[in-house]
């Protein structure tokens, strides 16, 4: 009980001490609002009530109309101007569109009229062309056959100093081929000669070098004579063990 | 939450702490005052004691009135401002011939402020008047003018006054015509 | 179907406000119209009675038809603003028009044996300055929030519906 009563005691001092806090600066405010209504208050009528009742089925009434009428669920104005021009422009882009279709087949046809007057110019410079090119092939074969007739003369000409420049050129060759001949002839001496030297010279060493291979042959193949006469005494002293243990081992 | 908001939520928790303040001291201080009103728990004893009183009209500036009271403050709240007030009504016949008649005249009148009793606190003290100190001494009839075969009545009007919960509101009990006697 | 809810909520709300602004104030006044503290009867003066009873049909009536109107608004609505402004500033007349009369002093009489002995005067002149200043404060959050919805107009509209889209598509 005692506890209770320090509570609220406690509770009392904490929300007091709030209200002195807050108090100066909320009384000023309440002064001004008292001002003002005891000015308003006496506007209000006081000999009955039906004022009253009027004015509050009045403000019913308005209050169901117009919270039925724009009720808010709505989408907002510039979402509705926005539709607008979104269809707004949709409808110019299908008028753009018809006017495209129009436009197009007017240029279809007037390409289809530069087709006809293209192919009809076309065929009247194939024909043109036709005579100029035939023209220009007469024209070509005169030449031709001129050249032909110039060509001919001059590879006449040509042959003529070709022949004489060969026959020039057969003498000089012989005569240079004479002389090249009576060169080699002695050089060949010259080289024969050399030749027979050095053969001699080769033969003797031959001789002396055949005479030394000679006598050291003769002595490698005495050794291995000697060799292969004890190797063939050994091999028989083995063939008779050999005999022997046959022997030996057949009995 | 947009930023506009957040000032309206915080006036609106200033205001909710304000508004519960309000209503918890209205509620505290509403308990406290039945606390201290109840007849059982002897809060308020006025008088406390006989009262005593000297109404001697041939004496007037002895004239003088005693009431001893005390007054505990059993609320959660300081009372603040106390003022007893005391007023005493002389009904008298006249003795001027040719009619005898009855007058009624205001002889004492007196506050006095005893100022804050704090909560817990017992305020014991005694409501006093002697002479010209609350006696109208001017008012008095002399006992010349008085016809003594009608009795005297007195009446008495007292107002208890006092400021409670933090002085959001100031209460006065008044009891008119209280009769004191002949 | 926005329209439907809102309506109902605005029946709701004006019932409330009926109840708590004319019948329980109604109600409360002819109980306490008699009544006994310390084995004293305490009486309101008639006139005084009177004076109550009508004041708390008056503003009861146009609280009760604003709180309809304001609650059957759409949300964060500039007429649901202005209402709730209006609201406030009649509720802050109702509770100075008859629970503080202009004069702030409340009057009992005290009656024993069918006799007026006395009266009993309660002055609750601060009290009042306290209560208006939050009725003050609370018509700077109105206002505020009026001021609030008709600068951001459009984009409460916006999230409004894209809301009301949201819950229709799901």
């Amino acid at each position: 009980m005692i506890f209770q009563a320090e509570l609220i005691q406690a509770l009392a001092d904490i929300v007091g001490a709030i209200l002195t806090f807050l108090n100066p600066i909320v009384s000023p405010m309440g002064s001004w609002m008292v001002a003002w209504m005891d000015a308003v208050l006496p506007f209000f009528p006081t000999d009955s009530l039906i004022t009253y009742i009027i004015l509050a089925i009045i403000i019913i009434v308005l209050g169901a109309i117009v919270n039925s009428l724009w009720a808010g669920d709505k989408p907002p104005r510039y979402i509705g101007k926005l539709k607008k021009k979104v269809k707004k422009a949709e409808e110019k882009l299908e008028e753009a569109e018809v006017k495209l279709e129009e436009k197009a087949e007017i240029v279809e046809e007037k390409l289809e009229e530069l087709d006809t007057k293209i192919e009809k110019k076309a065929k009247k410079i194939k024909v043109k062309v036709k005579e100029e090119v035939e023209a220009i092939e007469a024209e070509l074969k005169e030449k031709e056959d001129e050249a032909e007739t110039k060509v001919k003369e001059e590879v006449e000409l040509i042959e003529t100093e070709l022949e004489e420049i060969a026959e020039k050129v057969e003498t000089k060759v012989e005569d240079e081929v004479g002389a090249i001949e009576v060169e080699l002839k002695e050089k060949e001496d010259e080289v024969e000669t050399k030749v027979k030297e050095d053969i001699e010279v080769i033969e003797a060493e031959s001789e002396e070098k055949e005479d030394k291979a000679e006598t050291n042959m003769k002595e490698e193949v005495e050794a291995i004579e000697t060799e292969l006469e004890e190797k063939e005494d050994e091999a028989e002293t083995k063939s008779e063990e050999l005999i022997e243990y046959d022997e030996d081992s057949k009995e | 939450m947009r930023p506009s908001r957040i000032f309206r939520w915080i006036v609106r928790i200033f205001l909710l702490i304000f508004t519960l303040s309000l209503s918890a001291v209205s509620l505290l201080g509403g308990f406290s005052a039945v606390t201290v009103l109840d007849p059982d728990s002897y809060s308020i004893n006025i008088p406390d004691g006989p009262p005593v009183a000297n109404f001697d009209l041939s004496n007037p500036s002895n004239m003088s009135i005693f009431v001893p009271f005390n007054i505990t403050n059993v609320g959660v709240y300081d009372l603040t401002d106390m003022e007893l007030s005391f007023q005493i009504v002389m009904n008298y016949s006249e003795n001027d011939p040719p009619i005898n008649s009855s007058r009624l005249v205001q002889i004492f009148n007196k506050t006095i402020n005893y100022g804050n009793i704090l909560h817990g606190e017992l305020l014991k003290s005694n409501f006093s008047g002697i002479g010209a100190d609350g006696f109208i001494l001017a008012d008095i009839p002399t006992p010349v003018e008085v016809d003594f075969t009608h009795p005297l009545i007195f009446f008495a009007n007292f107002t208890f006054s006092a400021s409670y919960s933090l002085n959001l509101y100031r209460f006065e009990v008044k009891i008119i015509n209280l009769s004191l006697g002949p | 179907m926005g329209a439907t809810k809102n309506f109902l909520k605005g029946l709701i709300y004006m019932c409330i406000y009926i109840t708590t602004t004319m019948v329980i104030p109604f109600l409360t006044f002819t109980w306490i119209k008699e009544v006994q503290v310390a084995g004293v009867n305490i009486v309101l003066e008639q006139q005084e009675y009177d004076r109550i009873i009508f004041w708390i049909s008056a503003f009861g009536l146009l609280i009760s038809s604003c709180a309809f109107f304001n609650y059957s608004s759409p949300k964060q609505s500039i007429r649901k603003g202005t209402f709730a402004l209006i609201q406030i500033l009649l509720n802050c007349l109702y509770i100075w028009s008859y629970k503080f009369s202009g004069a702030t002093s409340v009057r009992f009489e005290i009656v024993i044996e069918l006799t007026d002995v006395g009266f009993i005067t309660v002055n609750v002149q601060n009290l009042v300055m306290l209560y208006m200043g939050v009725y003050f404060l609370t018509i700077v959050l109105k206002g505020y929030d009026f001021i609030d919805f008709v600068v951001n107009r459009e984009k409460i509209r916006q999230i409004r519906y894209k809301k009301a889209k949201g819950d229709g598509e799901s």
